[in-house]
């Protein structure tokens, strides 16, 4: 066969061209920067490595707070001030730069596992960028009055489609109001103390509970009341009688 | 109720609240949702063992103090 040689090598020629001329458009298909050796390619893929984030809670880092011994003295009896910082670092792997469409910060604050609080700050027309930052002031309002202790919290950025590009958990200490001004820690303790007295007198309820029978026997008298030690009863009439029956304790 | 039962009872919410109060004055972390309850169950465990102890410990004390009580209704 003469004329099958030429072809197939025509054919290998014409598929390594499209694979030359295609394989660079491959992974760029938001941006392309010019030909040469400071080429960027931008994605809009959500790879997070080399994404950094830094929160800071009135000035302080959150990253500081990973624990609950490090955790951030606070009050919720003002506006709490957060600012969020974000950027991605190629960290000198190349020049690819990604993009990020970060349209969302979120701080929530977890109570059994349950958000008790969620506050957002939403970017209504999100941009493809490397770096961002978003300011959100947060007033915990009716939350200073009910509640004190440790909380863990979790401050995070979202991109458009939902993703949660990037999560910090971290603890603050909530101060009461005077430092048991809450209503919860002041409900805490008033039942602490009505359980421990009840607790206290739990020795009463060894007494065994008066039977039907003599709680229910018929008077000896006209209108006696059963155990009512305070009306005569026949025995009590009796003059010469000793009666060394102590009185009996009512439960 | 007997005084164990009763001091049962009192036992298990006082472990309760003193998980709680350990949170609120901020020694406790209960923010994750299974170790919380892990801590919860075994302080209501805990308090009703101790309180059911207690409350017995109690009643004996209060039978011997009371020997009218303790005597069946003639």
């Amino acid at each position: 066969m003469p004329g099958r040689g030429p072809l197939l090598g025509r054919l290998a020629v014409v598929a390594v061209l499209a694979l030359v001329v295609a394989l660079p458009t491959v992974g760029a298909p938001a941006a392309r920067g010019s030909a040469g050796p400071a080429r960027e390619i931008v994605l809009s893929l959500p790879g997070t490595a080399g994404f950094h984030a830094t929160v800071t809670w009135n000035g302080a880092d959150v990253a500081t707070a990973g624990t609950i011994s490090s955790a951030i003295s606070t009050a919720f009896g003002s506006t709490i001030d957060l600012h969020y910082t974000w950027s991605f670092t190629t960290g000198g792997i190349g020049p690819i730069v990604k993009a990020f469409n970060i349209s969302d910060a979120r701080l929530q604050m977890f109570y059994f596992g349950f958000p008790l609080a969620t506050r957002d700050v939403v970017d209504s027309n999100p941009q493809l960028a490397s770096n961002g930052t978003f300011d959100m002031s947060w007033d915990p309002g009716v939350l200073q009055w009910v509640l004190a202790g440790i909380y863990g919290l979790t401050a995070s950025l979202i991109a458009t489609n939902g993703t949660t590009i990037w999560s910090e958990p971290f603890y603050v200490h909530v101060t009461a109001p005077g430092g048991v001004g809450a209503v919860l820690p002041i409900l805490l303790i008033l039942i602490g103390i009505y359980e421990i007295y009840e607790l206290a007198r739990a020795g009463r309820q060894a007494a065994p509970a008066p039977s039907k029978q003599s709680a229910g026997s018929p008077p000896t008298g006209p209108s006696k009341a059963p155990g009512a030690g305070t009306e005569a009863t026949p025995k009590e009439s009796a003059p010469a009688e000793p009666s060394p029956a102590p009185p009996k304790e009512g439960t | 109720m007997s005084a164990t039962g009763r001091g049962v009872g009192c036992g298990v919410v006082l472990g309760l609240v003193a998980v709680l109060l350990d949170q609120q004055f901020g020694y406790l972390n209960l923010s994750v949702l299974v170790p919380a309850i892990e801590d919860l169950v075994i302080a209501a465990v805990l308090g009703g063992i101790l309180g059911g102890l207690i409350g017995w410990a109690l009643g004996r004390r209060y039978l011997s103090t009371h020997p009218a009580a303790a005597a069946p209704p003639s």
